[in-house]
């Protein structure tokens, strides 16, 4: 009964989820289209090589090496502004009207009649007094915090995987305990049964074997349910999941 | 030149593929369908005719219909060979009479425990999936398929007489029938005796003879 109103409660749950995710309200009628829960087995990759496909393809890895970049840019950005700013800058005009005399009194400026050719080099230094400096020691301070957080996700994201795996082989292993109890249940139940129908045996083992049965079935499910998450999880901790939803 | 060698080639080919039909044929006790099947398939398929016969449907019928169901069942099954077989080491120390009680009791409560159970049927699919034959005995193995997808294993242990295969033990979900019984049986007969082991099986007997007249029935299927 328990188990019941729990399996009740996360149904309502799930299905509240997927209303909500799929944008229905709860008046629309919704209904599943699956057939019951099963081990859906498939072949996943070896520890060693999931550990480097994260490393490959995992978004917070993909994230790091892009802030990587940008705070190194930052870094080479903000160092430009200890060196000046050189220019080079070039001027001139050439006007002629025929017309006119040209003036040769040096006094005399005779803008329709003038030509010259001016070249300028200069340079430009900001004399901040150490605010530069101090720009630079916080680009670098932001990449060494990006670099860090490289570090620690090369070491946590491997970490996981091997977790992940763990938890897979403990899925695994429940799995099929629990599915040899449930094989075993059931023959007790069959055998049960039989005696039942024959006179030969109580109802109350019949009782018994069949809660029994429906006990370690809801336990197999549940098992159900873990391998599947386990398996879900190795495909996150690998980054596989994401590669796929972008697909 | 070609073509001569193609030729020879395609008839190596035959040749292998014929040799392999036969050699898969004359495997001792291995064939895929056999006598033993078809006798069984013989009988689920008029099971299952009298319980779809339109004419044999509803609360009115079902005296006529289990009547029926149970003439057919019988005809199959070797309910003296069950007993035997159930009873194991204790067969021989009861006397001709109480074997006869026996085989009675065991007889109508396994016929209505099966034809109950029959009764239930809602068009699950019946698989043969293969037939095991030893001289004069056979194991035949169906599987019923539910609607839900479920499979169940059920295996039939016959054994032959002139040309008819009699069933003597069924196998259910890997439980044989006669084990269960013997180890049961066993049981109650050591630490009891064989007259309350008779009288738990006609109190059973009672209690269906009157749940058929009319009281309330255990809805355990």
């Amino acid at each position: 009964m328990k188990n019941r109103e729990e399996a009740q409660k996360g149904f309502d749950l799930a299905t509240g989820g997927l209303l909500f995710y799929s944008g229905l309200d709860r008046t629309q009628p919704f209904e599943l289209d699956a057939e019951g829960l099963e081990a859906a087995p498939r072949e996943v990759e070896q520890v060693d090589r999931g550990m480097g496909t994260a490393l490959e393809l995992r978004p917070e890895m993909a994230q790091v090496r892009a802030g990587l970049k940008a705070t190194e840019a930052l870094v080479k950005a903000e160092e430009s502004n200890l060196y000046p700013q050189f220019f080079l800058a070039l001027d001139g005009v050439y006007a002629q009207a025929g017309n006119r005399t040209r003036q040769q009194n040096p006094w005399a400026f005779d803008p329709l009649n003038d030509r010259y050719t001016a070249i300028v080099l200069g340079f430009k230094y900001d004399l901040d007094f150490g605010i530069t400096r101090g720009k630079i020691r916080a680009a670098q301070a932001e990449h060494l915090k990006v670099g860090e957080m490289k570090l620690f996700a090369e070491q946590g994201i491997p970490l996981q995987v091997r977790k992940a795996h763990r938890e897979l082989d403990e899925a695994k292993e429940t799995l099929r305990a629990t599915e040899d109890g449930w094989r075993n249940a059931k023959k007790w139940l069959v055998a049960a049964k039989a005696n039942y129908d024959l006179g030969v045996g109580e109802s109350r083992e019949l009782g018994q074997a069949a809660e029994t049965y429906a006990r370690l079935r809801a336990d197999n499910f549940r098992a159900m349910y873990n391998y599947n998450l386990a398996l879900a999880n190795i495909e996150h901790a690998t980054g596989r999941a994401v590669k796929e939803e972008m697909k | 030149m070609t073509t001569k060698y193609s030729v020879i080639r395609c008839g190596w080919k035959t040749l292998t593929l014929i040799a392999a039909a036969v050699a898969v044929l004359w495997m001792p006790g291995q064939s895929l369908a056999g006598p033993a099947t078809d006798q069984v398939k013989g009988t689920v398929d008029q099971v299952l005719k009298i319980l779809t016969d339109p004419a044999l449907k509803g609360e009115r019928k079902t005296k006529e219909r289990r009547a029926q169901l149970r003439q057919t069942v019988l005809a199959r099954f070797d309910f003296s060979e069950m007993s035997k077989r159930s009873m194991g080491q204790y067969w021989k120390e009861r006397t001709p009479d109480e074997r006869a009680e026996f085989v009675g009791l065991f007889t109508d409560l396994l016929e209505r425990a099966y034809v109950d159970r029959v009764e239930g049927y809602t068009g699950e699919q019946i698989l043969y999936l293969e037939e095991t034959t030893d001289g004069n005995y056979s194991e035949v193995r169906t599987k019923i398929v539910t609607k839900r997808n479920q499979e169940i294993p059920i295996a039939y242990r016959l054994q032959r007489a002139d040309s008819k295969w009699a069933v003597y033990d069924i196998v259910v979900e890997g439980v044989s029938l006669v084990n269960n019984y013997r180890t049961q049986f066993s049981k109650i007969i050591r630490t009891s005796s064989y007259r309350d082991l008779v009288k738990k099986m006609q109190a059973k007997v009672e209690g269906e003879e009157g749940a058929e007249l009319g009281a309330p029935k255990s809805k355990v299927r």
